[in-house]
């Protein structure tokens, strides 16, 4: 199988989706995550709150691939709406919001959300990134 | 007449960002981008040296925020998050925030290095206001 051209600042259209991704958190994810996060209460059966970013990004990563090597993550703006439960199949959707060159910068603001089994938004915000190429 | 309530500030953490926990974080996210990994592509960069994944940082201030205002406080929250400077490995980093909410509702947020230098800049936003943490929050 081909593989999918990488995401650059010229193929990504502002306002289209760029893909989206499921994923479903068991157990044994958030017993890592309580070990890397030591401090961090057992939320069970409820995902810890400082997982909602792991959860984004791990959906976006594989929602839009490949991206070009030396992308860099400046800021980002994120709402919980609800935790989500473990074994809960949770789908992210990326969406290009805006795109603008700035100082020979290619800056691209992508609109993510996290919806739960109902179809409820479970996380919404924006990533902004600078992209390399 | 009720004295306005006050978002109290956040109760800090702290996370030593050593081997170990970059490269649990690259297992649990699946980045595994070589300015995390690989030292020699790293020196290459204009960093210098490997960096941690900036969301390793975030996700200890949002660790903070549901510890400070409890787990059932999160939904509704908004932050807004840059990253103004790397975390390098065997940095420690605390969360800190200010001493109260601006008047426009928001709360200053960061996240430190043991230096003392701002790694991420941030404002919370909790959709209702709520009483200082728990005694058991760490």
């Amino acid at each position: 199988m081909a593989r999918p051209p990488t995401w650059t600042y010229d193929g990504i259209r502002a306002g289209a989706v760029l893909g989206s991704a499921s994923l479903t958190v068991d157990n044994g994810f958030v017993e890592r995550w309580l070990r890397l996060y030591a401090g961090e209460p057992d939320t069970r059966p409820e995902l810890p709150a400082g997982m909602a970013m792991l959860i984004v990004m791990r959906s976006y990563a594989q929602a839009v691939s490949p991206r070009p090597p030396g992308n860099v993550h400046a800021s980002q703006r994120l709402t919980i709406h609800r935790a989500p439960r473990v074994g809960e199949r949770l789908t992210t959707t990326v969406r290009c919001q805006d795109k603008e060159m700035k100082k020979g910068r290619r800056w691209v603001h992508l609109a993510i959300e996290t919806l739960g089994e109902g179809g409820e938004p479970c996380y919404q915000g924006i990533i902004t990134s600078i992209w390399a190429r | 007449m009720p004295e306005p309530q006050h978002t109290p500030p956040l109760i800090p953490r702290s996370m030593r960002v050593g081997e170990e926990q970059v490269r649990a974080y690259a297992e649990l996210s699946g980045d595994f981008n070589p300015l995390h990994l690989d030292e020699d592509f790293a020196r290459g960069t204009p960093h210098g040296a490997r960096i941690a994944h900036g969301t390793l940082s975030l996700n200890l201030l949002w660790q903070s925020i549901a510890a400070t205002y409890g787990a059932e406080a999160i939904g509704g929250c908004t932050l807004d998050a840059r990253f103004v400077k790397p975390v390098y490995l065997d940095d420690t980093i605390t969360t800190r925030s200010a001493d109260a909410e601006d008047a426009d509702g928001t709360l200053a947020v960061s996240v430190h290095n043991q230096h003392g230098e701002t790694v991420i800049n941030g404002r919370l936003h909790l959709a209702t206001h709520h009483p200082p943490a728990r005694a058991t929050a760490r």
